[in-house]
């Protein structure tokens, strides 16, 4: 699949101190790509390097199987749409006026995209209010409408979700994926964990500078751990039969309550039934699958 | 370039500048009425050439609350970020911004001088050489303040802050502004469009320098201050 975005080396240093180091990043068409990492991990360094914004202390980037430069820069920025730190807009203008001074400066002809995006974005009743007037929320969606406004095929969005109710986030979490149907490749930079998982495609870790691991959600998936707890009546007897049946040694026991960490799916019906042969009584069986944020948290060491 | 000159027109909609133009514009033909009917031993164009500081003063005043408002506001309202990814390079945009701030400072002062000459014309008749005594000071201070447009710019793109930047210039402006009334006053640049104007109206204070002098001065000023503009505008971190 033709990488979208690629990144060789991209290092940027302030004074000598490097915010980005060494990034290899590959974005790959149609995906939705993850890219995660704590405030200050140099997140939206990397996105204004990418556009340019920023000029890389080394290290290069590639657009749509390009590498960029400030001449081909202007006919990539035709294909990009973005939101980057917060939407900022002209705020005495409504959001309609505000869309049709993008919709000119991307040299878009087509005015009826300005209603288009509006109702993608369900701002439609709304648009010829003041933005000023506008909630935290309705001023994030009216940016990804002006991003959207040229078609674009990538989508850069800096924490599209900074400050948003948890309505406002389900809905920004709906509108992406629906956008992504359509096609369009999208990279989303947040810090909110839990919420870049449920849509991505694609995981970039990034922390302190380094992009520590690229990965698919399926890889992730793969290599988050599985832990299978079990609360028996007698815990020792069942212990024995676990580590008998799985071939396991790191068990753990508290009070009545057996924790495993399985890989693998584990054949719980068969557990069970060892376990209820041998007159245990399960008291409760669950099984925890690790987040993106622990999986996180354990590869960045916090 | 034109689509872009509109766009930065149309910006401005709904903001507090289209009566601040407004205010430039009767404020100081009020002054000069009331002066006039006041001192009713001079002429309406002896009490205009005496207050020609004051009459350009305002507009002008006017005219960098306009330049430092539509610069700096993009960094205000985080536009600036989004302007930078637009398909067009900093210095045509910049550029749009600097000829839409030329344009007001010309309707704001053409304006003022073409409203002086129909008072003038109301209050003691027609007279063909009033008439392009007014039209040659018009010109020559709309042409001459055009060239300190650049410096607005300049500082609003490095202050990135308009009340800053607007206050900035006006402070040079009020703290400088004594040394008009003195034969030395051309050491500001700044005051170089007053000082012209003064002459054209056949003030005789300002012998020490020419009409060629000033201009030179002033297009050395532009040309600066325009170059220095270019630079921060297409600076990257």
């Amino acid at each position: 699949m033709q990488d979208i975005i690629r990144t060789a080396g991209l290092t940027k240093a302030y004074k000598g101190v490097p915010v980005v180091s060494d990034v290899d990043l590959n974005v790959k068409k149609g995906e939705i790509y993850g890219f995660i990492g704590r405030n200050g991990a140099g997140k939206t360094t990397t996105i204004r390097m990418i556009l340019n914004l920023t000029k890389p202390t080394s290290g290069h980037v590639e657009l749509f199987g390009e590498t960029t430069t400030d001449k081909n820069m202007y006919n990539n920025l035709r294909k990009i749409g973005a939101i980057i730190e917060s939407p900022g807009f002209y705020m005495n203008l409504s959001a309609r006026e505000n869309l049709d001074i993008q919709r000119l400066m991307m040299d878009a002809s087509d005015k009826a995209s300005i209603d288009r995006v509006l109702a993608t974005v369900g701002l439609s009743e709304e648009a010829n209010k003041r933005v000023s007037k506008y909630s935290l929320g309705m001023r994030q969606r009216l940016g990804i409408a002006r991003a959207l406004l040229h078609k674009p095929e990538l989508l850069l969005l800096d924490e599209p979700t900074n400050g948003l109710d948890p309505q406002g986030v389900v809905e920004i979490r709906e509108l992406l994926l629906s956008i992504a149907a359509e096609g369009t490749t999208i990279l989303v930079s947040s810090h909110i964990l839990s919420e870049v998982e449920k849509i991505v495609t694609r995981i970039g870790i990034l922390n302190k500078g380094k992009l520590l691991e690229e990965l698919s959600k399926d890889n992730f998936q793969t290599k988050c751990k599985q832990t299978t707890v079990y609360k028996v009546n007698s815990v020792e007897k069942a212990a024995t039969l676990i580590k008998q049946y799985l071939s396991i040694d790191d068990l753990s026991i508290l009070g009545d309550t057996i924790s495993f960490s399985s890989i693998e799916q584990v054949g719980n019906a068969k557990l069970n039934k060892i376990l209820i042969d041998n007159d245990i009584e399960i008291i409760e069986s669950k099984i925890i699958r690790s987040s993106l944020e622990d999986y996180f948290l354990e590869i960045t060491g916090a | 370039m034109k689509k872009m000159i509109g766009l930065e027109i149309k910006k401005i909609r709904h903001t507090f500048l289209q009566p601040l133009i407004l205010l430039s514009l009767i404020g100081p033909l009020l002054m000069i009425t009331v002066i006039n009917a006041i001192d009713s031993d001079k002429t309406f164009l002896e009490v205009v050439v005496s207050n020609s500081v004051f009459v350009q003063m305002i507009p002008f005043a006017v005219t960098v609350i306009f330049g430092c408002f539509i610069v700096a506001r993009e960094y205000k309202e985080n536009m600036m970020v989004y302007l930078k990814i637009m398909p067009h390079s900093q210095v045509k945009i910049m550029f749009s911004k600097i000829i839409v701030i030329v344009l007001e400072l010309w309707l704001t002062q053409i304006i003022t001088f073409i409203m002086l000459f129909l008072i003038n014309t109301v209050i003691e008749g027609y007279d063909i050489d009033i008439l392009l005594k007014y039209i040659g000071a018009g010109l020559i201070s709309a042409t001459t303040f055009s060239c300190l447009v650049p410096l607005i710019v300049f500082i609003s793109l490095l202050r990135r802050n308009f009340s800053g930047s607007a206050l900035i210039l006006l402070i040079i402006f009020m703290m400088t502004f004594p040394f008009i009334f003195s034969e030395n006053g051309y050491i500001f640049p700044h005051l170089l469009p007053m000082i012209l104007v003064a002459k054209s109206f056949g003030s005789s204070v300002y012998n020490k320098i020419s009409f060629l002098g000033g201009t030179l001065i002033l297009i050395g000023i532009a040309t600066i201050f325009y170059c220095l503009s270019i630079r921060i505008a297409k600076k990257k971190e």
